[in-house]
């Protein structure tokens, strides 16, 4: 009896070792794991999505008519993506796009055509289901001029288009057919044609993205995406140090890119564009409607310092109120030498010898703080003494909207055309306590036609002129102080070999396109100890 | 006893009542907005206005508060704003890996705890009692993030016996426990320090008794004593501490979720808190209060279990 006992426990043993082989991941498969900042997934429906986590997502899933070469970021490397070819008018107010044939949707839902493209497009300008449908406004008509061919006619030239048409917010093309068969779930499964495919979506954990076979520049190498949503920064290092992730968002910290370079195994990428760190200097709030105090507060600030205090590879100074890299971007603008004695010049002309007191709201988030307490020291030396309330970070941006800030410390990235910058931050249309309120904090005005001009010039030069001019008159009247561009860092395992020169992708996120491919023991998946 | 637990759950639901009604109100005073949470700061004040009148935050606020209530009472809670899934989905998706969690913790504080502390107060001024005075001591002044940290680093980087990460992809029971054991093991050694303080006093105040004395003085050995009638008598305000100690673990296992990257509730609570999300915020806190409320019943219940002197 006592051998039968023996056998069964052994049988038992067995049983128990070959199901849990069973259930152990398959090693073999090409899987990428990248460890995401964010407690969980937003909205993942490509009109919807704003976070950056969700922004990452969506930008492995879908495809545009036209994209920016992956990597890059400027407008200037837009090349054909779902469109092979297109054309406009001689007033540039009709563009005619030819499709792809033979792009195939996500799953069982068919070949994309024209009706497909058209009805994405319409999605993105309805207010109802985007979040990006002012980009649209211009749009007179969209129309299906063929099976494989789309017109668009416009109200009025607009910067950039083809810009709009990317693979970035409302350029993502959805599918007809699978956004109607999901209705309110397409969100939660979200169903395009770019080279991965959503499957699983696993609460606070990850979700989980599957190599399209179908892909029409060939089937990706890498099989599965796991991307995890891993908010403690410690976590996602130790994580990415153990070989379970091959991809980490790092922090914007000198210290922690220091760190990284003791990592075996693993490689540091700078993303741009980089979110602009910027001073608003709120002129409806006096003594900031003197421009002499402003002009004191812009001598008073040493950006070489600030630049040197947040990493020399992680910022790239500032000094023209449009992010370097955009369209349209100048450095020909009045500029304001680091000076103590002309700061307290201008202020003592102004008739504030004994220096004065401002006062910003401030958010508590630790990775704008810092540099605002850096501002505070620098304009102390000038005699500004600088109150700084701080308050969590959606108050914040609730008070700031007040108008409650004398000065306001805003970083943003926005889409690389120096008309949106232009017009979000200094036109007064945007300016806050208006109904069209975006993100006008100083209540700048000196730009406006200039901005208004430029939006629907249609020859190219005269549109980067009337540009220029904008960003010189907001530098010499001083609306804002642009600090520097914060670059986004990741971690990358050697042994994932994205096969193209990053420099930056639009949504912040390395590009893993179906040329990425994994190499190396870091690669696998179940290689964990 | 049946009238006890009526007269108990109707207390329960004022307190319900009275928590929601707060809450409601509290995270509305709070500044902040949640359209723009959800739009993003390219939204212009016009379309702010839309998404606010479509979601029906501009309705006065007693409106708001009746639409609530109602949903409350039929199970609809609402969807999220920031997510746009069910609130009630999100929370339900989450919480057993909560309740796993801090119901393992509480076992292994329990187990650790309880001997400890009795031999402690068996031992009472001699060195073990120091030292597990000492060491519970420590256990308790340990922040959990720090001790978090520590684990991993030994654990999981030097030794590499467990996963930094709770993947989430592990299906059978075997996958799961390993990844359940650090996160375990941290919130198990500080409630097994709380538990082995109170257990220690219980036990003192007991053995000082004039029936222990008896007891010994009729020739029971020393053993006997304390686990015959000692130990199931100190153990009433052990359970009390236990029971109350559930609910405060629940609260506080948000850390060590995030630190080892657990799914749960806490996670939850600070996403809606940073967006604004209304209906998630008032899911949660429902859940949590009926949490706290059920936890606090069943141990009043559990003292007659232990103590049949004790009536309701």
């Amino acid at each position: 009896m006592p051998v039968a006992i023996h056998a069964s426990k052994r049988q038992f043993s067995v049983v128990l070792l070959l199901l849990l082989a069973a259930c152990a991941p398959d090693s073999r498969v090409p899987t990428l794991n990248i460890g995401m900042n964010a407690a969980d997934a937003g909205k993942i429906d490509p009109h919807l999505a704003t976070a950056t986590t969700d922004k990452g997502i969506v930008s492995y899933l879908f495809n545009g008519l036209v994209r920016i070469r992956p990597g890059q970021t400027n407008p200037s490397y837009i090349e054909p993506d779902l469109a092979t070819a297109w054309s406009s008018s001689d007033d540039r107010l009709t563009w005619t796009f030819t499709l792809r044939q033979g792009v195939q949707c996500h799953g069982e839902f068919g070949e994309l055509d024209a009706e497909d493209v058209v009805y994405s497009l319409r999605r993105a300008a309805d207010p109802g289901r985007s979040a990006f449908t002012s980009s649209f406004q211009s749009i007179e008509s969209m129309a299906a001029t063929g099976d494989y061919e789309v017109t668009i006619r416009l109200k009025e030239p607009v910067p950039s288009l083809l810009g709009l048409l990317v693979p970035y917010h409302g350029g993502n093309i959805v599918c007809q057919d699978a956004d109607e068969a999901l209705g309110d779930k397409f969100g939660q499964r979200p169903i395009g044609t770019g080279p991965f495919m959503f499957a699983r979506y696993v609460p606070q954990q990850y979700i989980k993205l599957v190599a399209n076979p179908d892909y029409w520049r060939g089937e990706p190498a890498i099989k599965e995406i796991y991307s995890f949503f891993i908010p403690s920064n410690s976590t996602r290092d130790l994580a990415f140090r153990a070989g379970e992730l091959d991809l980490i968002i790092g922090r914007e910290d000198p210290a922690w890119t220091a760190r990284l370079a003791d990592f075996e195994n693993a490689e540091l990428l700078i993303m741009r564009s980089g979110e602009m760190s910027m001073l608003h200097l709120n002129q409806s709030l006096p003594p900031l409607d003197d421009l002499r105090v402003r002009r004191a507060i812009a001598h008073a600030i040493n950006r070489d310092a600030m630049v040197e205090f947040r990493g020399e590879n992680l910022t790239d100074a500032a000094i023209s109120p449009v992010p370097e890299g955009n369209l349209g971007h100048t450095d020909d603008v009045p500029r304001y030498a680091y000076s103590i004695e002309r700061a307290k010049a201008l202020l003592a002309e102004a008739g504030y010898p004994d220096g004065l007191t401002l006062k910003a709201i401030h958010t508590l988030d630790t990775g704008m703080l810092p540099t605002m307490q850096a501002v505070q020291g620098q304009l102390r030396d000038v005699g500004i003494r600088l109150e700084i309330e701080t308050v969590e970070h959606t108050t914040f941006h609730a008070q700031i909207r007040q108008n409650l800030s004398q000065i306001v410390h805003y970083t943003a990235t926005r889409f690389p055309i120096a008309d949106v910058y232009l017009t979000q931050f200094f036109h007064s249309d945007s300016a806050v306590g208006t109904p069209g309120a975006i993100a006008n904090f100083s209540h700048c005005d000196v730009a406006d036609a200039e901005i208004l001009a430029a939006r629907t010039e249609s020859d190219a030069a005269a549109q980067l002129a009337l540009w220029a001019q904008a960003q010189q008159k907001i530098m010499d009247d001083v609306c804002a102080v642009p600090l520097f561009q914060l670059l986004t860092p990741w971690a990358i395992a050697k042994g994932l070999d994205l096969g193209l020169e990053v420099k930056g992708s639009l949504s912040l996120t390395p590009p893993i396109t179906e040329i990425a491919r994994l190499t190396g023991s870091q690669a696998a998946p179940g290689t964990r100890p | 006893m049946s009238a006890y637990i009526i007269q108990r759950l109707a207390f329960a639901v004022v307190t319900l009542f009275a928590v929601m009604t707060i809450v409601f109100f509290l995270v509305r005073i709070l500044p902040g907005d949640p359209a723009y949470a959800i739009l993003g700061d390219q939204a212009s004040e016009e379309n702010l206005q839309a998404l606010r009148q479509r979601l029906g935050l501009d309705a006065p606020l007693l409106t708001q508060y009746i639409d609530f209530l109602r949903g409350v009472m039929v199970g609809d809670w609402g969807t999220s704003l920031v997510s746009d899934r069910a609130v009630i989905d999100d929370i339900f998706a989450v919480m057993p890996a909560t309740i796993e969690l801090t119901v393992v913790a509480l076992f292994l504080g329990a187990i650790i705890g309880i001997p400890f502390g009795v031999w402690s107060a068996i031992r009472r001024n001699k060195t073990a009692d120091y030292v597990v005075r000492s060491l519970s001591l420590l256990g308790l002044s340990f922040p959990a993030f720090v001790s978090a940290v520590l684990l991993l680093l030994v654990f999981s980087i030097q030794l590499r016996w467990f996963p930094v990460m709770s993947s989430g992809r592990g299906t059978s029971l075997g996958e799961r426990l390993h990844e359940l054991a650090l996160p375990a093991i941290n919130m198990g050694l500080i409630v097994a320090a709380y538990i082995t303080r109170v257990s220690r006093s219980a036990m003192l105040e007991v053995l000082n008794q004039d029936y222990v004395r008896t007891a010994r003085a009729k020739g029971l050995s020393f053993a006997a004593v304390v686990w015959q009638h000692c130990f199931r008598n100190s153990m009433v305000p052990v359970v009390t501490v236990v029971g109350l100690y559930l609910g405060i673990l629940i609260g506080n296992s948000v850390l060590t979720e995030i630190i080892f990257n657990r799914p749960g509730l806490g996670k939850l609570v600070i996403g809606a808190l940073t967006q604004r999300d209304y209906p998630m915020l008032q899911g949660l806190i429902v859940i949590y209060t009926t949490i706290v409320v059920l936890v606090n019943l069943i141990t009043d219940l559990t003292y007659r279990l232990i103590d049949p002197r004790i009536k309701y």
